[in-house]
């Protein structure tokens, strides 16, 4: 028994001593297949996104064409033309239009090529391989259903800060909300302001709702890129107060990028949810092997995965921190 | 005839002047019949300061505009140029975690980018002779491309940052923003209406072919016209900036249109030769008073473009409807 301990000791410290045998880029499951990536537009989210395809790329072997089409759907058909002609291995793409996006799909798969979505998802499902996105509908219920826990029987006016009318993220994040406060008579939406995603019309839409509602009680972004107007807007009317402190107006915000990380470990808004990118990115790879290389079929029930987000507060941040994107140092 | 057709234009040439002011009112009345917080100091005040970044850009596009010329880089321009401030005043290692320590040299840095942005458009349309709207549009392109290419599009959030100051300090219960733009309408009405660049600009405008026949520089006129569009397009992001408490990769998207709506619900003749800056502020005004009353009366999250769109067709409608007027009555006199 004694030896055995002791040559257990010394086959672990031989191998801590010996080099470690590098992993072949040949041997890793992608290696060979160059991936097109078309997404529709760059901001904070798309560029997390971006860093998290790179990462799980390299790691999988497999090489990205990135294409970036600026919020322009002729533009992203284009790119995704010059990706079917360089005769890639499987395309990823972000559509800006989920209308327009499905002639890119069709002319895709006339090549060859599998087509696979992610965040966004196009009209008609089951013209793509795979779609791969967050769960907006369950991330505003969420959101909606945390208010209500948090303001009990309170009267609670409340500023809902729309997405992208065109964007079905948006439009589902605010149905999920709705759903959730509908038949709380005691919260009451007294704002809805449609931001586009940006933060300018969010500065102005928190600014005159707090003209008429002073007593303001919370808010809910479709994004936390919206959290800086908020915050500006709550500082002019003086009620940019901290989680318990009377003052605070309860502060809801869906992505879980850096800037929601920080407002909820600072205690400046109350709950975020993040959407699970790097589970997303890393899944739309893997499917593109699945495909291409492993010549598996992807069943019926595989073909649309919706990935709720976290939930994530002060109170469970040690816990949650590492799986929020916008946590990660 | 001549008496009552001269009172005639003189009615008509003053309504079609103030016609803005005439559809203001009508907005303000129906917005504070409809909601109690909307007429009220604070509520004014507020308006006032949401205008001020539109108005401050659509001064300047009112000096591209009565040339005859139009300028629709102004949203990538002012992302361009807040990211070249934001990156010549970062302080050092401040970026980390997301709060971009800014130095003061924000604000030069700031208005000297735009001032330079504006200049190269004025000198690629010049030099180059390329007509006003395609080189702009290749610079709308280039301009955001370059920001994006500069910093990357993750979001830089201020936090006591000089930045701020602009956008957030009142004097009097007034806002910081609101005097820039006063102190600016007043110069660049000055500017136009008593000064040779300001009367050259309008003739240039009016009629191209004569202003040079007459030998005004006009290829300097116009470098100077994009190069105080672009200055006070800088101006506006500043105090965007300022306010927002962020420097985001879609700063300035879609703001050409919003500010050349301003500058036509003004007035200005996208032909050139006709326009005011107290008509541009009051445009930029009257889209804000839209905005603010809509949301007061929390109205459906569609109907905002809808109405706005609906009264700049108005605007126009009335514009040409006035000017017909003003053209029959001249002739018959």
């Amino acid at each position: 028994m004694k030896y055995k301990k002791l040559s257990m000791g010394l086959a672990a410290a031989l191998m801590l001593a010996l080099p470690s045998v590098p992993v072949q880029a040949d041997d890793l499951p992608g290696a060979g297949l160059t991936v097109c990536l078309s997404l529709d537009k760059v901001n904070a989210f798309r560029e997390g996104e971006l860093a998290l395809w790179r990462k799980a790329a390299e790691e999988l072997g497999i090489k990205l064409v990135e294409q970036v089409a600026g919020e322009d759907a002729q533009r992203q058909s284009s790119q995704v033309d010059t990706c079917i002609a360089q005769g890639v291995s499987g395309i990823i793409s972000i559509p800006w239009d989920n209308q327009a996006v499905l002639q890119d799909i069709e002319r895709a798969h006339a090549a060859g090529i599998p087509f696979v979505t992610v965040d966004q998802a196009p009209a008609e499902l089951n013209t793509v391989d795979t779609h791969i996105g967050g769960n907006p509908t369950a991330d505003g219920l969420a959101a909606g259903k945390r208010l209500v826990a948090l303001v009990g029987d309170k009267p609670t006016k409340v500023v809902d800060l729309q997405g992208a009318l065109s964007a079905v993220n948006g439009q589902e994040r605010d149905a999920g909300f709705k759903e959730a406060i509908k038949g709380h008579a005691n919260i009451q939406i007294v704002a809805e302001v449609p931001t586009e995603w940006r933060p300018e019309p969010a500065l102005a839409g928190m600014e005159n709702a707090l003209q008429a509602h002073p007593d303001l009680g919370a808010v809910y972004a479709a994004t936390d890129g919206l959290l800086p107007p908020i915050f500006s807007a709550l500082q002019k009317a003086n009620r940019y107060a901290k989680v318990g402190d009377p003052n605070h107006v309860i502060v809801l915000s869906i992505d879980g990028d850096p800037q929601g990380c920080k407002a909820i470990s600072e205690g400046w808004a109350d709950a975020g949810y993040a959407t699970p990118i790097a589970e997303m990115t890393r899944n739309s790879l893997q499917v593109i092997i699945d495909i291409v290389k492993d010549k598996k079929k992807i069943e019926e029930k595989d073909k649309v995965q919706l990935l709720a987000g976290l939930e994530y507060t002060k109170d469970n941040l040690a816990d949650t921190g590492s799986k929020v994107w916008g946590c990660a140092k | 005839m001549t008496q009552s057709g001269g009172i005639d234009r003189a009615w008509v040439a003053n309504i079609q002047r103030y016609s803005v002011v005439v559809m203001l009112v009508a907005v303000v009345v129906v917005f504070a019949s409809i909601s109690t917080p909307f007429f009220t100091a604070s509520n004014l005040n507020n308006i006032l300061l949401q205008s001020t970044a539109t108005a401050l850009a659509a001064i300047g596009m009112t000096f591209v505009i009565v040339t005859g010329e139009i300028d629709i880089s102004i949203g990538s321009l002012m992302s361009l140029a807040m990211t070249l401030a934001w990156m010549f005043s970062v302080i050092p290692g401040a970026e980390a975690g997301q709060q971009a320590g800014v130095s003061a040299w924000v604000y030069p840095v700031g208005l000297l980018a735009g001032l330079a942005l504006g200049l190269i458009n004025g000198l690629m349309i010049v030099v180059l002779r390329i007509n006003s709207f395609i080189a702009t549009l290749a610079t709308m392109f280039a301009f955001r491309g370059i920001a994006w290419k500069m910093v990357g599009s993750s979001d830089k959030a201020f936090a006591d940052s000089p930045v701020l100051f602009l956008g957030r300090t009142e004097l009097f219960g007034i806002g910081l923003p609101i005097y820039l733009v006063a102190i600016s309408a007043i110069a660049a009405f000055l500017v136009l209406t008593r000064t040779p660049f300001g009367r050259y600009l309008y003739a240039m405008g009016g009629s191209p072919r004569s202003a040079v026949e007459s030998g005004l520089p006009v290829n300097l006129l116009k470098v100077m016209a994009f190069g105080v569009c672009g200055l006070c397009v800088a101006a506006a992001g500043l105090i965007t900036i300022g306010r927002v408490g962020t420097l985001q990769a879609g700063l300035g998207n879609g703001f050409e249109f919003t500010v050349i709506a301003a500058v036509v619900l003004g007035g200005t003749s996208l032909l050139g030769g006709r326009g005011t800056i107290i008509g541009s502020i009051l445009g930029a005004v009257l889209l804000v008073v839209i905005d603010n009353g809509l949301n007061l009366v929390n109205a459906s999250v569609y109907i905002y473009d809808v109405v706005k769109g609906a009264i700049l067709i108005t605007a126009v409608l009335i514009d040409v409807a006035l000017l017909r007027r003003l053209g029959a009555s001249a002739r018959a006199a």
